[in-house]
């Protein structure tokens, strides 16, 4: 039986390219970053070329997509994460489209793996701390002091509060690439079953295969948003405090 | 809960399942770098796309729906308006037409009614005068019928007493006086 894990092995596409110490050859990986990235653009730049009053299908799923986000950002961070919209949007559709290309047989998931999610939940942490210092100054550490606290207890709850505070980006990332690696692990597993179990009993692993299937195109969905709100949501403390 | 639990059944069938398994490749450091610099690169494009692309056109898009849209609520507001002033002004018309109406049927009835009034008025006078006249003439046709009578009958009296010859031997102002008083009386009876 193959490799669940097989899936995820990157493998270098052309030849090694080699930037300082660093190797940076393009992989599988980028190949389906770079196809995400096309797709989205290209997508949505035809999609808003015409402006119509009258929006056509594309059109008014681009529209939906940007309403989507703006009540997403409005609702959770206000007024003020306005410029932060094209950021957020751009964060979103990204995973959105990693997710859901990766759904399709014998591609990759770019999302799958622990470092791509790191990097960009570790991008937003630290955009967000340098927009809560840019905005408050020293006060953006009253953040890790609740108002209301006892004061013997305080010393307590602020450690409590830094550790949450940076426990952020891991479980930000780790949320979202556990999920989509167990996904794909489990239905790469329903599939071997399929095959290994043969015409007799085959069958009941294949209903679980397009039942997780149904499954993972919901959580490739829901991760994007929780992803992009959970954003918010920090990005709300920087701007508001709390 | 549920995708812990398949996190765990998924990595530990993967394990059980692949004796030569190297573990998870995603955490081989080896990888890290190119999809860290890939990442940079694809992401960096997507968000300049999105927000000098993209988003200026969305937002502009939907703002031109949303002002049009807003527009046409405006003119329809003051259409609507308008049509409440109109309505208004027709009520308006409408009751003062009826109030002018009413003026002149009120105004007509008085004029009819002292018209008929004065016309009543004159019959009757006119009408009196002419029963008076009747009257009068009825009460002067009943005196002289009267008197003629009285004299008709003392002729018929001497007529009669001259015929039995006895004449002499009756007194005239008697008999005259006795019609007289009967020609009362009738005449009482009479009226």
């Amino acid at each position: 039986m193959a490799n669940p894990m097989q899936q995820f092995e990157v493998k270098t596409i052309g030849p090694k390219i080699v930037f300082g110490n660093f190797d940076v050859s393009f992989t599988n990986s980028s190949l389906f970053m770079v196809i995400t990235v096309a797709t989205i653009s290209i997508l949505f730049t035809l999609a808003t070329q015409k402006k119509s009053l009258v929006p056509s299908r594309i059109q008014f799923l681009s529209e939906m997509t940007y309403e989507f986000v703006a009540k997403m950002i409005s609702e959770t961070a206000g007024s003020k994460a306005r410029p932060f919209f094209p950021f957020v949007l751009t964060l979103f559709l990204f995973i959105l489209f990693c997710n859901m290309i990766g759904m399709i047989p014998y591609s990759f998931t770019v999302t799958s793996h622990i470092i791509v999610t790191f990097a960009l939940a570790a991008f937003v942490f630290i955009g967000v701390t340098i927009v809560g210092f840019a905005k408050h100054g020293l006060g953006f550490l009253k953040l890790f002091v609740p108002s209301g606290a006892p004061a013997i207890l305080l010393p307590l709850i602020i450690i409590i509060e830094i550790v949450s505070y940076l426990s952020r980006p891991i479980s930000l990332s780790v949320r979202l690439f556990a999920n989509m690696m167990a996904g794909h692990a489990v239905l790469k597993v329903f599939g071997g079953f399929v095959v290994s179990l043969g015409v007799i009993g085959g069958w009941l692993p294949l209903g679980f295969s397009v039942a997780l299937t149904g499954l993972e195109f919901l959580v490739a969905f829901l991760q994007a948003y929780v992803f992009a709100i959970l954003s918010c949501i920090y990005l709300n403390d920087a701007l508001n405090l709390h | 809960m549920f995708r812990a639990i398949i996190l765990f059944v998924g990595l530990s069938t993967a394990s059980a399942l692949s004796a030569e398994s190297s573990g998870m490749p995603q955490l081989d450091p080896g990888v890290w770098v190119p999809q860290i610099f890939w990442l940079i690169i694809t992401f960096g494009f997507l968000y300049v796309v999105i927000s000098k692309v993209v988003f200026p056109r969305l937002s502009e898009s939907i703002e031109q729906r949303n002002d049009y849209i807003s527009d046409l609520l405006d003119e329809a507001k003051k259409l609507s308006e308008q049509t409440e002033k109109l309505n208004k002004e027709y009520s308006e018309f409408i009751a003062n037409s009826k109030k002018e109406a009413q003026e002149i049927i009120a105004t007509d009835r008085k004029k009819l009614n002292s018209e008929f009034n004065t016309k009543r008025d004159e019959l009757d006078t006119k009408i009196k005068k002419m029963t008076d006249e009747a009257e009068k003439e009825i009460n002067n046709f009943k005196n002289n019928s009267i008197n003629q009578i009285k004299d008709i009958a003392n002729q018929v009296t001497s007529e009669i007493l001259n015929e039995l010859s006895i004449k002499n031997y009756v007194d005239e102002k008697i008999i005259s006086s006795k019609i007289d008083e009967i020609s009362k009386k009738r005449i009482g009876d009479l009226n």
